[in-house]
């Protein structure tokens, strides 16, 4: 049983993985003041173009380098588009999803002649588990932390590194204050779209990361729909973990959960396709419910600061003339 | 003091209807200008496919290809059917996107409504002994009305979820509605497979629909049904409620600047969410006429993609119904291009999916043309002075 128990809470870990890398990801920009629907095409560009570098070069981190580097190009031209030319982010970044979805697979026929994966084809290097020293010994926790993919503690080390970014460098208060007030943050002389494009620019790299665990970790090639919408399964993680990198670790958990749960109950349960839908039906009523939450509590402060201030006024002529 | 006001009068009258001439030319210059947009952002993906096609066939069979592509659709009836049977639920989900769009709002949840809205009449259809032995004998416009209204109700409720969610639990819409997209499909498989299976099929899907209970196929067994005649009907439909009631006014005012809108008057939470439950109900609507126009059984395995093109329409129509014709028909033009470039030389259909986002930069960026534009706009405006 306790064998049963620490391989479950394995594989939890080791199906959160992605969706970490997007959710951290999202939370960049969300703290910006941005959502970001980008998170699948960076997961798509990323995860298809890792997979050829890494075959041309023959080298594991050039390949990973290339395809973060895919992903920021393809970022780049996103802000190009939303910042420069004004189309409306949103629009762009779901056009951008969906081109990327065909683009990823038509460039694949280009290459390898078949549209559903890249397996025997391009041979993609991938990155192996590792164990870890000291903790590989503990006797559950050891094979539940220890002997994972090296993108899964990548994405540990990201989750440190985006929460140091932002709560203590001056690149991170500045994207703090811009998504406070975009405006205020102007007028005290930030450049709103430089902090923008920086803030984007690096949730690509972490979010093409993601997407490389799922074609050079996870599996060893890519195939057509690799990242089942795990994108905006980040993103919804990141609002819920209040764009916090540390809440949004926690809720990818959450989800990885009902992965690893659906996955394990097509045992038990004889109906494949009301499991797969688990995770995005718990994803859609815990976003709901925390986002009204969210706005209830807002409300409620805003009340109580209106009713504050009707207070302070009707006290002043008293204080004016004592 | 009276003459000089005789005297003022006059030239301020001259001077308001000199300024409200140049206002309409500049408007002309706009109109103009979007209009442009439109045109050069098909035109330029559109050549943008050509040459990636050149590149592709290489020296061989470059021509052959090119005609494929350019002149294919309309060489044969069946060809230039599939054209028209695509557009039809192009037009309505296009339709759809118009409303949702307009109010402000990104809800692409369309996509899963094609799936799941035939699932609740399919039910009923193959479980029911009303489905299984009043509906058939039924006259069959009966029957389409029935198949259109449910579908239709179906949509709108699930269209409710991601608009409740962003006007009462300020929830992004557009991330509810993708993760919802997902959860259509695997639910309607579910249903499908519990309750309406065909057992004798290898896959999964329900058995034949009876002919009385579809949209009969022209000219022999194309894909274009009578549903292109909803799809019509509903687009007219779309335009009423666009150009000539409350609602279409209020959607259009809210989308276009909020603010104003509240203080206006407008409820600016209910108009956007009445805007999406428009939307879910045309894309209702296509769901209906796709599964049970252009298909003898309902046997949707994954996503269409049908609602992120309608997506598509309406930005080219610049969320104006009364244009979701002509950009519906671009975009079955082009699609049915592709298969049938496909069916010849092995050119994969995603080729066009890739070049819809040059369509939607060009044709939704502002800046585009826009030194352009303000130097039209500068030289009327002293032409006039």
């Amino acid at each position: 049983m306790a064998e049963y128990i620490s391989n479950f809470l394995y594989s939890v870990i080791r199906i959160s993985t992605p969706i970490i890398f997007v959710a951290i990801c999202s939370t960049l920009s969300a703290q910006a003041g941005l959502l970001n629907m980008a998170g699948e095409s960076m997961m798509l560009a990323a995860s298809f173009a890792g997979v050829v570098f890494s075959a041309l070069f023959h080298d594991v981190w050039l390949g990973i380098i290339m395809g973060a580097a895919v992903a920021v190009i393809i970022t780049l031209i996103i802000c190009f588009a939303a910042f420069v030319m004004k189309v409306d982010l949103y629009l762009m970044s779901i056009s951008m999803n969906m081109a990327l979805g065909g683009g990823v697979i038509f460039v694949m026929w280009v290459m390898t002649g078949t549209k559903a994966n890249t397996a025997g084809a391009i041979n993609g290097l991938s990155l192996g588990n590792i164990n870890i020293p000291l903790i590989e010994k503990i006797p559950i926790l050891g094979t539940i932390l220890s002997g994972h993919n090296v993108f899964t503690y990548l994405a540990i080390l990201a989750t440190f590194i985006v929460w140091f970014l932002l709560y203590r460098t001056k690149l991170g208060l500045r994207i703090r204050a811009i998504g406070q007030n975009p405006k205020a943050a102007e007028s005290v002389g930030i450049n709103t779209n430089k902090i923008y494009t920086i803030a984007f620019v690096i949730a690509a790299i972490v979010g093409s990361l993601g997407g490389m665990y799922l074609s050079m970790g996870y599996q060893s090639f890519f195939s057509k729909g690799i990242t089942g919408s795990r994108g905006f399964i980040g993103m919804a993680a990141a609002t819920i973990g209040n764009s916090q990198p540390f809440g949004a670790l926690l809720m990818s958990f959450v989800f990885g959960l009902a992965y690893a749960a659906s996955n394990y109950l097509q045992t038990v349960v004889n109906d494949s396709y009301l499991l797969m839908s688990l995770p995005f039906v718990l994803s859609t009523i815990i976003y709901l419910f925390i986002s009204g939450y969210r706005t209830k509590a807002e409300d409620r402060m805003k009340k109580k600061k209106a009713r504050q201030l009707a207070l302070l006024h009707s006290e002043l002529p008293t204080l004016n003339k004592e | 003091m009276k003459a000089s006001d005789k005297d003022s009068k006059p030239i301020v009258m001259s001077a308001l209807g000199n300024r409200d001439s140049t206002m309409k030319k500049i408007q002309r210059i706009d109109y103009l200008y979007e209009a442009l947009r439109v045109v050069l952002g098909i035109l330029i993906a559109y050549a943008l496919c050509l040459v990636i096609i050149v590149l592709l066939t290489g020296v061989d069979g470059w021509k052959d290809a090119l005609y494929n592509f350019a002149v294919g659709p309309f060489t044969t009836t069946r060809r230039f059917a599939q054209v028209l049977s695509r557009m039809a639920p192009y037009m309505l989900v296009g339709c759809g996107m118009c409303f949702v769009y307009a109010s402000g709002r990104f809800s692409v949840i369309s996509e899963g409504i094609i799936n799941i809205a035939p699932v609740p009449i399919i039910l009923v259809m193959f479980n029911t002994s009303f489905g299984l032995n009043i509906m058939p004998g039924l006259p069959k416009i009966v029957n389409q009305l029935i198949l259109i209204v449910t579908c239709g109700a179906t949509g709108a409720v699930i269209a409710m979820i991601p608009a409740y969610g962003r006007e009462k639990l300020g929830a992004s819409e557009t991330v509810t509605s993708i993760v919802l997209n997902s959860v259509c499909v695997y639910i309607a498989l579910a249903l499908i497979r519990n309750f309406a299976a065909d057992r004798t099929q290898s896959f999964i899907a329900t058995p034949n629909y009876p002919a009385s209970i579809r949209f009969a196929r022209y000219f022999g067994n194309t894909n274009l049904s009578e549903g292109i005649w909803v799809a019509v009907i509903g687009v007219i439909i779309a335009c009423v409620i666009f150009y000539r009631t409350k609602l279409g006014a209020e959607i259009r005012i809210t989308g276009a600047n909020p603010t104003f809108a509240k203080y206006a008057g407008i409820n600016t939470s209910i108009t956007p969410f009445m805007g999406q439950v428009l939307g879910g109900i045309f894309a209702g609507v296509a769901g209906a006429v796709e599964n049970f126009g252009a298909y003898n059984q309902y046997q949707m395995t994954m996503l269409t993609n049908i609602g992120m093109d309608g997506l598509i329409i309406a930005v080219m129509a610049k969320k104006h119904p009364i244009f979701v014709p002509i950009t519906a028909f671009v975009l079955a033009y082009i699609r049915t291009a592709a298969s049938v470039l496909n069916t010849n030389t092995k050119i994969p259909i995603e080729l066009v999916t890739m070049l819809q986002a040059v369509i939607i930069f060009f044709v939704a960026a502002e800046e585009f043309l826009g030194k352009s534009r303000q130097r039209a706009i500068i030289k009327a405006s002293r032409a006039e002075a």
